[in-house]
């Protein structure tokens, strides 16, 4: 979306980014130097062989990780500074996670795990219910909310995971392998309601894939190789 | 937000059910012993009758009478100044102890000595530890027997079922009055009630029966059958006597007033003019408290005081050591099956939860399961002391259940919940979010 100067918004923005683990013997370095700039609405894919850094650079973008070195700002906030309950409020608030692996809890039925983002926001039960019910039947699983995730389908549980990354209506979508678990058919349906959110709601993605062809419905694709950008 | 933790904290024990087994059942049975024993404090040292006011009684149980003569040390430095021997001698004068006498009181003695002390608001001489023997129907009863004079009854406020406690007259017309508890009552007579006028064949005598009380629970006063002391029957003390088979019993009007007593005592045998000073010369008594006095039974200590911090020390120490291993063996298991939900502490994190959120989430549901615990844990608790009270497992103490013991049942649940749902808790908070989401 352009600014008032014609400009479009930086959603993100990382500037000479670095990430290095250390142990007492070895040093591995995960990021190495990564500029990157995603304009808000844009939808990026990262690609790039195992071990590249795609997860280390989508958890940094997260706030789930800190760089080792360099700067980064989400919708133009440096949250070098923030404290971790700070950091917690603002990926609350700014942020939503789909894994590949889902990460429904189990002993929590689908309203209740799509409920999760807004009870740390303290939104009362009534509207808890009533925006959990709206992501779900944007998702095609209203009927299933009392039911528990053991009880669903892999690509019905990444529904439910996309409804609970944007319930609370987030800036930005972080998408780590989404349909990295799931057939090809289950996988296009995901990747047809994560196009469709960033098309109407003009939500902020970011991706991270193994497979080209759902790379290539995105936006822009970044690749890493050996933690460095090369694309 | 405390109604989502309750939400998740049931859903979570409820398909855990091999884990919420083993949680309770460890739980249940810890607090119900805990609970036993807080049943037994509360029953011996505890404000029941017949010792509401056992904060402001001081007892004199055993007189300590010596025999001291004086003792001289000369210790002589020698030194060589300039060539000449020079000696410094310093003398020291000291009391050695010849021979120690200690016992209870002679009934002689305290009347001669302690009916005048300022601060005492009432007292009263009996005995305790006495017993005999009588044969009911060829039948051996061995009974714990109290000789007590009229003012025993106004320091220890019985619950008289029926009947009377013996009055100053009765103990003047030297009658063969007695009160019995009614434990006694069931023992003698078959029955619990109905007992006043009918006599009790002793040795010497038959005595009737004027009162009877419920079953004092505490060791101090308990006994199957109060006697009158009179001439006749007790052990009315011979002159110039120092020990008996006596203690003597004192009631302030307030708390504050126990220390004046307790010099008052100090004093008097401090003062002592003693009958033969050849013979003995020195007197030490210890007035105690009542929890002094429990104290003493058990562990000694150079002075009451110590023996009350020395007891109470070891036993609050054994409760806990013995409520501690229960609860690293809970923080144990609430480690492990918090790790299992590594995972869900990652996503928590990662949509918003803070470690305060974290913490509060699973010490609350710990106090979840150790509420439900404790509840069984109650009710197994009662189950047991029913059981010991109907089944005189121990014939001395009727263990009670009283708002106190609810208190402090309920205060216990919730240390135990929040101390073994703490550190677990804390621990998980502190897990990295990247860490837990690779779980």
């Amino acid at each position: 979306m352009p600014t008032a100067n014609g400009l479009k918004k930086n959603m993100i923005q990382i500037n000479n980014l670095s990430k290095v683990y250390r142990t007492k013997t070895i040093e591995t370095t995960a990021l190495n130097n990564i500029n990157l700039h995603v304009e808000k609405g844009e939808f990026l894919s990262i690609m790039g062989p195992s071990g590249c850094g795609k997860s280390t650079l989508l958890n940094i973008i997260g706030l789930l990780d800190e760089p080792t070195s360099g700067e980064i700002k989400i919708d133009g906030n440096g949250i070098k500074t923030y404290n971790s309950k700070a950091t917690a409020k603002f990926r609350n608030q700014r942020l939503g996670f789909i894994f590949q692996s889902f990460h429904l809890i189990p002993d929590l039925n689908i309203l209740d795990n799509v409920e999760l983002p807004l009870i740390y926001r303290n939104i009362g039960r009534k509207e808890r219910k009533r925006l959990s019910e709206a992501a779900l039947e944007s998702v095609g699983l209203k009927n299933r909310m009392n039911h528990y995730p053991a009880q669903l389908s892999g690509g019905q549980k990444q529904r439910v995971a996309i409804a609970r990354a944007i319930v609370g209506k987030p800036n930005i979508i972080l998408a780590d392998e989404p349909t990295g678990n799931l057939d090809s058919a289950m996988g296009n349906e995901v990747m047809d309601i994560l196009i469709d959110l960033n098309k109407t709601s003009k939500t902020t993605i970011v991706m991270v894939t193994h497979d080209a062809n759902m790379a290539k419905r995105t936006d822009r694709l970044m690749r890493l190789y050996d933690g460095t950008q090369i694309q | 937000m405390i109604f989502n933790y309750l939400k998740l904290s049931i859903s979570v024990l409820k398909r855990r059910k091999f884990f919420t087994f083993i949680s309770l059942f460890g739980i249940s049975f810890t607090l119900a012993i805990l609970m036993l024993v807080i049943s037994l404090l509360e029953t011996e040292l505890g404000k029941n009758a017949p010792l509401s006011d056992r904060e402001n009684l001081v007892f004199v149980d055993h007189l300590i009478v010596q025999k001291m003569k004086p003792d001289t040390t000369q210790l002589v430095d020698s030194s060589l100044v300039a060539g000449i021997m020079k000696y410094d001698t310093t003398y020291t004068y000291e009391e050695k102890e010849v021979n120690t006498h200690v016992s209870s009181s002679n009934l002689w003695f305290l009347k001669e000595h302690f009916t005048k002390l300022p601060s005492a608001s009432n007292y009263t001489f009996c005995t305790t530890g006495a017993s005999t023997n009588i044969f009911v129907n060829d039948k051996k009863l061995n009974l714990d027997l109290v000789y007590a004079d009229h003012r025993y009854w106004e320091i220890f406020d019985f619950t008289f079922l029926e009947g009377r406690p013996f009055d100053e007259n009765i103990l003047k017309s030297e009658e063969s009055a007695v009160v019995i508890s009614q434990k006694m009552a069931m023992k003698y007579f078959g029955q619990k009630n109905n007992v006043v006028g009918k006599e009790i064949k002793f040795p010497d005598a038959n005595y009737k029966v004027i009162g009877l009380v419920k079953d004092p629970s505490q060791i101090i006063v308990y006994a199957d059958v109060y006697l009158p002391n009179t001439k006749k029957i007790g052990f009315p003390g011979k002159p110039n006597k120092y020990f008996g088979s006596y203690w003597g019993i004192f009631k302030a009007d307030s708390k504050n007033k126990v220390k004046n007593i307790k010099s008052e005592i100090h004093s008097i045998a401090n003062n002592m003019t003693f009958y033969d000073p050849a013979e003995l010369n020195k007197m030490t008594i210890h007035p105690k408290t009542d929890k002094e006095l429990y104290a003493h039974l058990v562990v000694s200590g150079k002075t009451p005081e110590q023996s009350k911090k020395l007891f109470f020390g070891i036993l609050f120490s054994l409760l806990a050591l013995f409520a501690l291993l229960p609860t690293l063996n809970l923080v144990n298991l609430n480690v492990t099956r918090i790790m299992e939900r590594a995972s869900e502490i990652g996503v928590r994190k990662a949509f918003g939860a803070n470690r305060s959120h974290i913490v509060y989430q699973f010490i609350f549901e710990n106090i979840v399961l150790t509420i439900l615990g404790g509840m069984i844990g109650f009710i197994i608790a009662l189950i047991l002391i029913k059981l010991i009270n109907d089944g005189q497992v121990q014939d001395l103490i009727t263990l009670k259940v009283n708002f106190n013991f609810f208190i402090y049942s309920i205060l216990l649940i919730l240390f135990f919940g929040i101390l073994s749902g703490f550190l677990p808790a804390l621990k998980m908070s502190k897990l990295h979010i990247v860490n837990a989401l690779k779980k």
